[in-house]
């Protein structure tokens, strides 16, 4: 659904590239994670993708169209949320989906289902004015997917919301996906990104560190072990307890593990708390990667 | 696309932020400036102030309501529309123009009753607004605040007035400059707001027509295109 190739592009009278030579895919029904800091060129591709930039080199292709060709008939078949949720002021929310919505042929989903599946029903016919910014950024979902696109463009999904409305987000985005949809999801939230994409690119200084599924990376990245968790026991210190690595705490590795002796007493001795691998999480995996925080 | 929702969302937009209000204003200080005067000045004046409802007001209107659109950040959005940042600038001028229209209409009838034609007067709206409200509109996406519009709209406006000189002290100047004032985007409106209240020639309106239809298109391509294509890549 999403083809990059070799992607390069400088704004005018900037020096250095912002996008360096990228190449990734996104397919029907996946959701495709674009990761990295404020300024590594997530934003500029997404320009690039929505056809709002043109004068790159290589090749940004979506729906079999090269980007920088982008026409109505294009960006019909689109559906972008960016990060900062902007809607008429002095319109309700029904009335800037009803305005938005009349823009694309086709049929559409019902603007007032969908505005109570996010939990806007009764804000519904008020002023945008009056929303917080989450109520906006749940309004900016309901806008980007209502027309049923193909393709959608998520630029930081769940930013401001809190657990519970996070979570429909996510759901409503896997429901999309499951449908055929291709989601290319913009963030530099690792934990949003690890719970709804199927696969992540790492993106720093305009160029793709790494890309593949999160739990590869993270078998990838992370180390193939095991630790179990036990409180000391009474009378005894802490630090004897384990391998030196920490109080009450043992690591195994995964090799074998189903017949290591030493593994199965720890489990039957008293006092077991939990037992974890050594996953890295995506945060980690990226600072490893780049050398660079997500900020 | 829907273009009656369009329509109405701009109406109701236009409504909201008071443009409608301050058309209506404007419409009771003519009215009352207009019924102020001797009849013989309030027949020379008329035209002119049915020519500015179009081209004074429309300019500086959808001028002000792209600012509002830039100060509210909805054109990022509408750019990843199938809409075209043309007919969206369209209706606002067509509904700008209507509003003119109705302004005109009111403080002609409160001057002159019924003895005006309402159909040069509408033909003068679109005329006038049409052009004024798209370059008005671009020069909004180039200066992208409200300050600056007005400051630096004001060499763009002179130039829309040129005619309405010509028409006041066209005696007094030299014959270029009615030569100039003849070319300008808003000369056509002038003749035919003209025709609402005297005998005009009929060939004279028709070049007035077709003069505000080629500017249209000129300032439609070689204006706001460029604009709205800096606009996107902001």
């Amino acid at each position: 659904m999403i083809t990059v190739e070799g992607l390069r592009f400088t704004y005018p009278k900037a020096r250095s590239e912002a996008v360096r030579g990228i190449d990734f895919k996104v397919s029907p029904g996946e959701v495709f994670g674009f990761l990295g800091p404020s300024g590594a060129g997530k934003s500029t591709t997404q320009k690039i993708l929505l056809g709002s930039l043109r004068g790159y080199a290589g090749s940004a292709m979506v729906a079999g169209v090269e980007a920088a060709r982008a026409d109505a008939g294009y960006r019909a078949l689109v559906g972008a949320a960016f990060e900062f949720p902007c809607f008429y002021q002095k319109l309700t929310g029904i009335e800037n989906l009803s305005l938005f919505a009349s823009f694309y042929p086709g049929p559409k989903d019902d603007a007032r289902a969908l505005l109570e599946r996010l939990g806007l029903a009764d804000a519904a016919d008020r002023r945008v004015a009056e929303y917080s910014k989450g109520m906006k950024v749940r309004l900016n979902l309901a806008r980007a997917v209502q027309h049923r696109p193909r393709i959608l463009f998520l630029d930081e999904p769940t930013s401001g919301l809190d657990p519970a409305n996070a979570r429909i987000v996510r759901d409503i985005v896997r429901e999309r996906a499951a449908d055929g949809v291709a989601v290319f999801l913009t963030t530099h939230d690792m934990a949003a990104a690890d719970a709804v994409c199927d696969r992540v690119a790492f993106i720093v200084d305009g160029m793709i560190a790494a890309c593949d599924a999160p739990s590869a990376l993270k078998r990838r990245y992370g180390r193939r072990a095991v630790v179990v968790d036990r409180a000391p026991a009474a009378g005894v210190e802490a630090a004897a307890v384990g391998d030196g690595t920490g109080a009450g705490q043992r690591e195994f590795g995964f090799d074998g593990l189903a017949d290591n002796a030493e593994f199965l007493a720890e489990l039957r001795k008293p006092g077991l708390l939990g037992i974890r691998t050594l996953d890295s999480s995506l945060d980690s995996i990226f600072l490893a990667l780049t050398g660079k925080e997500l900020a | 696309m829907n273009l009656a929702v369009l329509v109405r969302s701009d109406v109701r937009l236009l409504w909201r932020h008071g443009f409608a209000i301050a058309y209506l204003v404007v419409a009771i200080l003519y009215a009352a400036i207009i019924s102020a005067l001797p009849r013989e000045w309030a027949d020379a004046v008329l035209p002119v102030l049915a020519w500015s409802d179009p081209a004074f007001f429309c300019f500086f209107f959808a001028g002000a309501s792209v600012c509002l659109d830039l100060a509210q950040g909805t054109f990022g959005a509408l750019f990843a529309t199938p809409l075209r940042p043309a007919v969206y600038i369209a209706v606002k001028a067509a509904n700008l123009s209507v509003l003119a229209f109705a302004m005109a209409a009111a403080v002609s009838a409160s001057s002159r009753g019924a003895d005006f034609r309402p159909w040069p007067l509408a033909a003068s709206c679109l005329a006038g607004g049409i052009p004024s409200a798209i370059l008005g509109a671009s020069l909004a996406l180039r200066l992208k605040s409200i300050n600056r519009f007005l400051i630096g709209s004001m060499p763009a406006f002179l130039f829309l007035a040129l005619p309405v000189v010509q028409y006041a002290a066209g005696r007094w100047l030299p014959p270029w400059f009615g030569m100039i004032a003849a070319m300008t985007p808003a000369d056509g409106a002038l003749r035919l707001a003209r025709a609402a209240y005297q005998a005009v020639p009929v060939p004279e309106l028709a070049v007035g027509l077709a003069a505000a239809a080629v500017w249209s298109a000129a300032l439609s391509i070689l204006v706001l295109g460029p604009a709205v294509a800096a606009a996107r890549a902001d």
